[in-house]
Formats: C-alpha cells, sequence, structure tokens
C-alpha cells in the first residue's frame, strides 16, 4: 500500500519488515531497520496505476517470516546469492538499472549455481521517465542505511518448515506463428540473428517486416513465457537495443499481436491470488494505459525489469507462500 | 489426483528431458526454467559427463521442491509409461 515517510518510519520502529518503493528524496528519510528499498515513483496501487513521487510503496512481510540476511551485492558477488539464501524461504532482491550489477544479472543469472533451487524475486529500480539518464536509480538496505546506484541490495527470508515459497509470472505475451529467431551473440544490444536458418542484419529484419516493438520477443522456457523488450533500433548502427539480453540456443519469436491490449491486460488479470510481493513491467503500465485503474488484489511498484530467478521484460511476478 | 513417486536418477525419462527428446511445458515457473536451463548447458555441450551432471541437477532439483510439484512430477512419469 502507498503510505507516507512518517507512516513508514513508524512501522520500521515497529520492527515490521518492509519491502519499500519510491522516490529517492523519501527514502533517504527512513530510518535503519529490517527493510531494503529501490527508486521508481511509479505504483500500482488499491486505488489504481499512478505516479507519485510524495508517497512509498510498501509490501509489509508476514510477521512468522525471519530476516536472515539484508546484504549488497556487487556485479561480482550476485552469484553468491543462492548460496547465502536460507534453505526454506525466498530472497528479494532490487537493482539499479543501467548498473554494472544489473548487466551482469541479467547476463548470468540463469547460469548461477544453484540460482532455481532457491526462490528469488525481485525487480529493477528505475526513475521518473523524465528524467532517464539524467538521475541514477538506487537501491537501499535498511540495516546500514547504506545507498547503491552500481550494486544490488537482497533480503534474505527464512520461512518456518511448514510454509514454502511460489513464485509465479503473468505475461500476457504468447509467441506468435511467425518466424523463428535465433541469436548467435548475447547481450542487450544485438546486430545480428538467424531467422529460419538464415543469417540477417536483426534491425534491418526488423523493418523490412515492419514489426511493431511494443510487442516483446517471447521465448518458450518449457512453458514459462520469457520476454525481451525492445528499447528501439539503431537505424545508423544497424542494432536493436532490448531491455534484457538474448541467450543463444533459444528459440524466439515475436510476440503474437494482441488487439486490444488494454482490455487484454485486464481480462487476463490473475484473480484469487494473495501476493506478499508483486511488481509490474513500466511497459504495461505504460502500454496497457494502467493509470487510474486497479488491477485488484496485485499492486506493486511498476518497474525498470522484474526478477523471477532471472530478468523478465513486460511480465508481472508475484510471490505467494503456501502451506504444505 | 495420484501422487507418484519421483522416478530414480537412472530412469532414462530424465535423460530424455534434459536432452530435448521428451518436450514437456511444466506447469510451475522454476521447474520450466530449471529445466530450459539443462537443455540448454546439454545444447551446448553434449558429452555424456554434462548429460549426467544436467540429469543430477534436475533431478535434484524435482526432489528438493517433491512436496510443490506434483503436478509436474505426476504428468512427467505418466510420459515415462
Amino acid at each position: 500500500m502507498l503510505i507516507t515517510v512518517e507512516q513508514a518510519t513508524q512501522r520500521i520502529q515497529a520492527g515490521e519488515v518492509l519491502l519499500l518503493a519510491g522516490d529517492e528524496s523519501l527514502l533517504k528519510q527512513l530510518p535503519q531497520g529490517t527493510w531494503i528499498g529501490g527508486t521508481i515513483p511509479y505504483f500500482m496501487s488499491e486505488t489504481g496505476g499512478q505516479c507519485n513521487t510524495e508517497l512509498l510503496f510498501a509490501h509489509t512481510l508476514p510477521k512468522d517470516v525471519r530476516v536472515t540476511k539484508i546484504k549488497h551485492y556487487t556485479e561480482t558477488e550476485l552469484e553468491q546469492i543462492p548460496d547465502d539464501a536460507p534453505e526454506n524461504g525466498f530472497s528479494v532482491i532490487i537493482i539499479p538499472a543501467t548498473s554494472a550489477a544489473h548487466v551482469a544479472y541479467a547476463q548470468n543469472a540463469p547460469s548461477y549455481p544453484n540460482i532455481f533451487f532457491k526462490p528469488i524475486i525481485g525487480w529493477i529500480a528505475g526513475t521518473h521517465l523524465a528524467q532517464v539518464g539524467a538521475v541514477t536509480p538506487k537501491v537501499f538496505n535498511g540495516h546500514t542505511a547504506e545507498m547503491s546506484d552500481q550494486a544490488s541490495v537482497v533480503m534474505h527470508v527464512n520461512l518456518p518448515s511448514d510454509q514454502v515459497a511460489l513464485i509465479n509470472i503473468f505475461n500476457l505475451f504468447e509467441q506468435g506463428d511467425g518466424d523463428e529467431i535465433y541469436f548467435e551473440e548475447e547481450g542487450f544490444s544485438i546486430n545480428n540473428c538467424v531467422v529460419n536458418g538464415k543469417p540477417y542484419n536483426f534491425a534491418q529484419y526488423l523493418l523490412e517486416k515492419k514489426v511493431d516493438i511494443k510487442y516483446p520477443l517471447v521465448a518458450d522456457y518449457c512453458g514459462a513465457m520469457v520476454n525481451v523488450s525492445f528499447q528501439g533500433i539503431d537505424i545508423e548502427n544497424r542494432t536493436v537495443n532490448l531491455y534484457a539480453p538474448v541467450f543463444a540456443h533459444t528459440a524466439y519469436k515475436i510476440a503474437a499481436p494482441i488487439e486490444d491490449y488494454v482490455s487484454a491486460f485486464q481480462k487476463a488479470f490473475p484473480e484469487g491470488v494473495e501476493p506478499i510481493f508483486a511488481c509490474n513491467c513500466i511497459l504495461n503500465y505504460l502500454y496497457s494505459e494502467l493509470e487510474g485503474k486497479k488491477t485488484g488484489a496485485i499492486v506493486g511498484p511498476m518497474t525498470f525489469g522484474e526478477v523471477a530467478y532471472q530478468l523478465l521484460n513486460q511480465t508481472l511476478v508475484y510471490l505467494e507462500i503456501k502451506r504444505v | 489426483m495420484v501422487n507418484n513417486m519421483l522416478p530414480t536418477k537412472t530412469h532414462t525419462i530424465w535423460i530424455d528431458l534434459v536432452t530435448g527428446k521428451c518436450s514437456y511445458r511444466c506447469q510451475a515457473v522454476p521447474a520450466s526454467m530449471m529445466l530450459a536451463r539443462v537443455i540448454r548447458s546439454v545444447q551446448r555441450d553434449s558429452s555424456p559427463e554434462n548429460v549426467q551432471r544436467c540429469v543430477n541437477e534436475i533431478h535434484d532439483f524435482f526432489a528438493r521442491y517433491e512436496r510443490v510439484l506434483q503436478q509436474d512430477i505426476n504428468a512427467i512419469f505418466g510420459l515415462s509409461h
């Protein structure tokens, strides 16, 4: 829920465990305690989607969880995250957009040892869209009151033995029935691709096919649809810039078109779930015109990227606690 | 739903899974991503040593989360008959 700095301060001082999102100037005012935070002014709140620089978004974790560690991880330390995570629980990561940690996690997380053995969820911190490039996104470690625009921050949380953390994703997009696209180079900026076995310049391919880059590339990860969103086409350099890296040995297709993006998103929104944490992509906020619209029980920051084990784009991710 | 026991590591279904011979789309997000990871690994290195390493990894993953992955485990085990 959206709360004031004063309310957040009271909750921190009362010992609550908080996951916070908001403007840098607000997060800087908070006292030390059991919380982590990241910068972003866009939210899906109980009263609808909004851009707000005067309030913080807070997810309060259940009382029976136990935080085992809060720590900054630099780009070279990220692969230690599963080792530091408790045997039964989950970890929440926030990474500043465009930081060294962002690039390293995006490119390497799927191959970190044991990354899929312990649930990790989170988001990429950002800025107001008018400030992109002028202000760096930040993350905060509430335990130490440290702030970073280069390292990630992670909260490791232990659960009682009769509970288990389950990460889910909600993705509006499916693979379209068009060409199968492979990449031999991995990364955020791509020159070449292989389409149906033939080499192409990827920028030229997209332009010739008149692809609407509002729709992401979609890979089918054995049932989980993983999006890679387009940042833009650099015609001069014949390069395509992406919001997440593409990987070799992975078949991508342009997403199937959706006639009415806004109503499709709202109709397909999951119901009956009770997440303790959720975040959604800023591109869904923009393209689905979610400002002022309610999205049920799933509320949280609108982010520059989502983490469900690995970096995702244009996807809503949420965490539920189940009794077993 | 009938709960099946997890097949042992020596069951051929695991090799079929990691080599992509048996195409299976998981219901649970971590299972999907884990399976995709080992399939990509085998595509990069199909040596018997790497295939066995991937079998061990995917088996250990399903063993760890057996309680919450019953739907996927039942489906995979059903495929092996």
